[in-house]
């Protein structure tokens, strides 16, 4: 910036600030830092299209005004007694339109002494690449055992707009578990809801059905699903699960599976059948992902435990099958990226819409990424099999992410403001190289994070609303289960 | 005209003092119980948490009130209160019905009687009172209504009435129509009737398919069936028919013929339903529960001295009161000095309850005070997840959180803490230690707990021994664990691993052998004829002859045991000796008591 820039934005700045208030320019001291302020959002890249950057200004004093200036030439002023500062719809929608491509964002706080303070400025970019207008995660509590509460939400990312997609309490209170959205066909998804009303719910764009997918052939329950992008397949993990608690200070759970295959489910002809190859009875195999052109199934697998397993010693990899859409039959498994040789642990494997990209979790040992503290999110180029930690990365949990349809938005969970909960946090992603810092899912209440005791589970985008609501998941549960067949292929 | 209405307030000013004098002198404890099970916060979000069912609101009053139950005093005068105004308005709806006939004035009792009996249950909240009471309000302004216009208003307000007091508008309705039925003749009557029933049935289809996520139940049924007591007691269920029928009951009573000698039949009648609640209120008096909730509360105040001097002056052998007792001695470092002073006949369940998980709220605090921290939160944050948040397990999840460094989590349970009415100056202390772990670790209380912990990581068994003998092996220099062991053997008699234990001792920094864990190692050595490896530690001068002592008493009456066990005084009594000799372990605990496992 040359120093006539500098020369008019002071100008500028006095002379809103006199003209407003009345202030003597002499009176403002410069504090030569920006101001703190929670959520972080200085410095983010933000979607054009997201809801208003509420925040709260984390210093001093009585009074604050804010004064926001958009590339656009927008620029407006916003006063704040008690800290928060609330963007009406309207303004932020004339800040972040028009083509802007960046805002910034100058505080002056007035203390206690009616002395003025001026924070350096702090900015934020704007992309012209949108996100998806609906994010769907779970909503409960960061618990152990036991639930009470529990509901699947959609959330309007433009607005501060949330509807209850699932209500446990209209389900006898059930647990509801894994949801997925078809990437190509929004308005196919799955829902897996545990308990007496449980099952995996269905919806294919027509209606809502309730399905049992286990049967007699399964040595476990379906647990991590995938929708293979025709919408003709859906990939699940079948897993034995336990949990334990760890007794030393800084970790709280581990949870384990003794168990682990790969399945196959058409919801067309109600068939479930094993993913099965000449390795199979070795490994635990979890969390498929379909690639986008639905040629290949990714998933995790490590060595099949055996009785007295250390469970620090277990390490999975990323492995991949080849997929015939048009018979159903897979090729070999083929390790692409063996996290055990590197003493690491890979989870939750998911691509981007172009196929060009892997983002999984990795972390020391096991397959629970939210409970490990070292779980960081890695990305794999897919074309040359180079894998990179990402710029998104904290001292805390990063796992359960996401991509949003564009492929430029990555949504996932950082427990990195409080080390117990998981909030959302959304990434500008272009390419490697090309990264924004992330920023936490706005709310209306810019200290909702610091208050609230629930977590974000599972965040993913969601292109359009579903055709379903909560009660139509209590008419469904009222009717007899559909029950899946067993087919060996 | 006093002396007119002397009389007519007397049934109503017995009724009070009756109730208050039973809640504070007889069943305080259901305070204290009530208290623990609730929190109130004076937050968006809690109020918030009540809106979403029908209600909702009258739950968030429920708990304004019980709040206040910290003090037993407030908690007989609120609840006896709430039932006399009860009486004083279900006594103006019969004077407004028979016109002051008072034969119909017992009627106008019978709930409020029903009630007070009802509140002597420690499940029994305030909401039901406070329902029956906002349901009579209601009935008698309608009663006094005099101009259409309010009367068509107040049908109107229906759909707010049922937000603000869910079942209990249900209640108000069925007991309106009933008189409606009985006692509106004329057409707008039955024009209001039919109104009031179509308002009430849009009301419930709109709450239900549009307004809130419940099901059918608890739009129907909340708050009424919201706790346990409501969802169970037929006297509930009774006294609700009652209030229902209140109108018809009037009707009946008011037939012609029954005003003779009214005023006789009627003082008759009253006499014998208040000697009759009298009776129910004496048989219902549970002096184990109140022992329990006496107990709990001097530990949840930390006052653990009291705990051991009461149980050792007045021995319970209700097993909680053991568990607290032990748990007293372990938090002033006496366990294994003083557990035989006072009653171990429910044996080794009595040091950890068995990790029972029905009795999470007080197991947790046996995790703690042994140092396994993280299993006291896990159990803390289970409570709450399940129940909300209590006094007890907000504070243990902070004062956990603190331990463990989680400042910015114990952040959020402090902010929470704060805003209850009871434990500001709690959250006040425990807050100063945020974002200082040399606060932490030079409390008294988290500090030492600090040091208890395990050094390295180890999963939580099912099986408490094996979790006491993994913190040990984690953390030898935990001392509290090793008295819990040593208790557990010593209340298992297994004086073999006793004397093998004991060899640690000396590294552990005992400059002096705890009191009964001697004794065990005397009667080793009387068994084995040799003292065990103590590692350069001696038992001291007095236990051997004191043990001589004994075994002259014992000795004395020839194997007698009755004898022995009528005779001897209290220092032989108190010894490990005793309880090896004649300490016998009743059966398992859940099935010792009558009443439910929640409390017992």
């Amino acid at each position: 910036m040359n120093l006539s820039v500098i020369g008019s934005v002071i100008f500028a700045t006095a002379t809103f600030i006199a003209g407003c208030n009345g202030i003597d320019i002499r009176d403002i001291q410069p504090a030569n830092r920006q101001p703190a302020i929670e959520p972080d959002y200085s410095g983010i890249t933000i979607p054009y299209n997201i809801a208003p950057m509420n925040f709260r200004i984390g210093e001093e004093g009585k009074k604050f005004l804010v004064r926001i200036s958009s590339s656009n030439g927008i620029c407006n002023k916003i006063r704040s007694s008690d800290g928060n500062v609330i963007f009406p719809l309207k303004l932020w929608r004339a800040l972040t339109g028009n083509n802007a491509d960046s805002i910034e964002i100058e505080i002056i706080a007035v203390n206690k002494d009616k002395k003025y303070i001026k924070y350096s400025p702090f900015s934020m970019k704007i992309s012209g690449d949108s996100v998806d207008p609906w994010l769907c995660y779970r909503f409960l509590y960061p618990g152990y055992e036991t639930w009470v509460e529990m509901q699947l939400i959609l959330r309007s990312t433009e607005t501060f707009k949330e509807k209850y997609f699932i209500e446990n309490q209209l389900l006898e209170r059930n647990c509801i578990n894994c949801h997925s959205f078809n990437s190509k066909k929004a308005e196919r998804f799955l829902v897996q809801v545990r308990g007496s009303k449980g099952g995996t719910y269905f919806h294919d764009g027509m209606d809502l059905t309730r399905r049992i997918l286990r049967t007699d052939n399964m040595k476990a329950n379906v647990v991590y699903p995938s929708w293979h992008p025709s919408g003709k397949y859906v990939a699940f993990s079948s897993n034995r699960t336990i949990q334990s608690f760890h007794m030393k200070a800084g970790k709280n759970i581990e949870v384990m599976d003794l168990f682990s295959s790969l399945l196959l489910y058409d919801p067309d002809q109600n068939l479930i059948s094993p993913v099965s190859d000449r390795d199979t009875a070795n490994y635990m195999e979890t969390y498929p992902c379909w690639a986008p052109d639905g040629k290949y199934l990714y998933y995790c697998r490590a060595e099949q435990v055996m009785e007295g397993f250390d469970y620090r010693k277990i390490k999975y990899d990323l492995a991949r099958k080849r997929f015939d859409s048009d018979t159903g039959e897979f090729g070999p498994a083929e390790v692409i990226f063996s996290a055990s040789e590197i003493n690491k642990s890979v989870s939750f494997p998911s691509i981007s819409p172009d196929g060009r990209y892997l983002v999984l979790t990795l972390h020391d040992y096991g397959t629970f990424s939210i409970w490990h503290r070292e779980a960081d999110l890695y990305l794999l180029d897919l074309q040359n099999m180079d894998i990179k930690k990402l710029p998104f990365n904290s001292n805390e949990t990063e796992s359960y992410h996401s991509w949003s349809s564009n492929g430029r938005w990555i949504v996932f969970s950082s427990k990195r403001l409080d080390g117990l909960t998981a909030r959302p946090f959304i990434a500008f992603f272009e390419s490697p190289g090309k990264t924004g810092k992330p920023f936490v899912l706005p709310q209306k209440d810019p200290t909702l994070y610091r208050r609230l005791d629930k977590t974000f589970n599972r965040p993913e985008f969601v292109p359009a609303l579903p055709a379903s609501e909560a009660r139509d998941f209590m008419k469904a549960s009222a009717k007899p289960p559909l029950k899946a067949r067993w087919i060996e292929k | 005209m006093d002396r007119k209405m002397t009389r007519k307030n007397l049934p109503v000013l017995i009724l009070f003092i009756t109730s208050f004098a039973y809640l504070y002198w007889f069943a305080a404890g259901i305070f204290f119980y009530q208290e623990q099970k609730s929190l109130f916060i004076f937050s968006y979000e809690y109020l918030a948490k009540h809106l979403v069912k029908p209600g909702g609101l009258l739950k968030y009053l429920a708990g304004f009130l019980t709040q206040g139950y910290l003090s037993d005093l407030y908690g007989a005068f609120i609840n006896s209160l709430i039932i006399a105004l009860l009486a004083i308005l279900l006594r103006s709806v019969a004077e407004r019905l028979s016109g002051s006939r008072s034969f119909t004035m017992p009627l106008a009792f019978l709930i409020p009687l029903g009630l007070m009996i009802c509140q002597s249950n420690y499940h029994f909240n305030i909401l039901h009172s406070l329902g029956f009471l906002l349901a009579a309000v209601l009935f008698l302004i309608s009663l006094n209504l005099t101009r259409k216009t309010f009367h068509v208003i107040l049908i109107f307000l229906f759909p707010v009435f049922y937000f603000m007091m869910g079942t209990y508008s249900l209640i108000y309705l069925c007991t309106y129509l009933i008189h409606s039925i009985l006692y509106q003749n004329n057409r707008y009557g039955r024009i209001f009737t039919l109104l009031q029933i179509f308002i009430s049935i849009v009301t419930l289809v709109l709450f239900y398919k549009l307004f809130l996520y419940q099901p059918f139940s608890v739009i129907t049924g909340y708050p009424f069936i919201s706790n346990e007591y409501g969802r169970a007691n037929g006297l509930l269920y009774g006294v609700t028919v009652l209030f229902v029928l209140l109108p018809g009951l009037i009707k009946i009573s008011d037939l012609p013929g029954s005003e003779k000698h009214a005023t006789a039949k009627s003082t008759v009648i009253a006499a014998c339903l208040y000697g009759i609640s009298i009776i129910v209120l004496v048989r219902q008096y549970d002096p184990v529960f109140e022992g329990i909730m006496r107990t709990e509360k001097r530990y949840c105040s930390g006052k653990f001295d009291e705990i051991i001097v009461h149980h050792e002056k007045y021995p319970s052998s209700n097993i909680i009161e053991q568990f607290y007792y032990n748990l007293s001695l372990s938090e002033k470092g006496k366990l294994c000095d003083r557990m035989f002073f006072g009653c171990q006949d429910t044996g080794p369940m009595s040091l950890s309850l068995g990790g029972n998980r029905e009795q999470a709220s007080r197991t947790m605090h046996y995790y703690y005070a042994v140092g396994l921290v993280n299993e006291a939160r896990h159990l803390a944050f289970e409570l709450m997840v399940i129940n909300g948040y209590s006094p007890e397990n907000l504070k243990m999840l902070i004062k956990t959180e603190l331990i463990n460094g989680n400042f910015r989590v114990a952040e959020r349970y402090l902010n929470i803490l704060k805003k209850t009415l009871g434990y500001r100056t709690e959250a006040g202390r425990l807050g100063k230690m945020l974002e200082n772990t040399e606060l932490v670790n030079t409390d008294d209380e988290l500090g030492e707990k600090r040091k208890l912990m395990p050094k390295d990581d180890f999963f939580i068994h099912t099986e408490d021994a094996m979790n006491i003998d993994l913190l040990l092996k984690s953390n030898p220099a935990n001392r509290k664990a090793f008295e819990y062991k040593m208790a557990r053997l010593l209340l298992e008699k297994d004086i073999l691993a006793i004397a093998e234990e004991s060899v640690k001792m000396a590294d552990m920094g005992y400059t002096t052998i705890p009191r009964h864990i001697e004794e065990a190692i005397v009667a080793f050595a009387s068994y084995k004829k040799a003292l065990p490896d103590l590692a350069g530690l001696v038992l001291s001068a007095g236990t051997n002859a004191r043990f001589l002592n004994y075994v002259r008493s014992v000795n004395s009456f020839a194997g007698d045991r009755a004898a022995i066990k009528k005779s001897l005084n209290r220092a032989e009594k108190d010894t490990f000796w005793y309880y090896l000799q004649f300490g016998q372990i009743r059966g398992d605990f859940t099935r010792s008591r009558p009443v439910d496992r929640n409390v017992y």
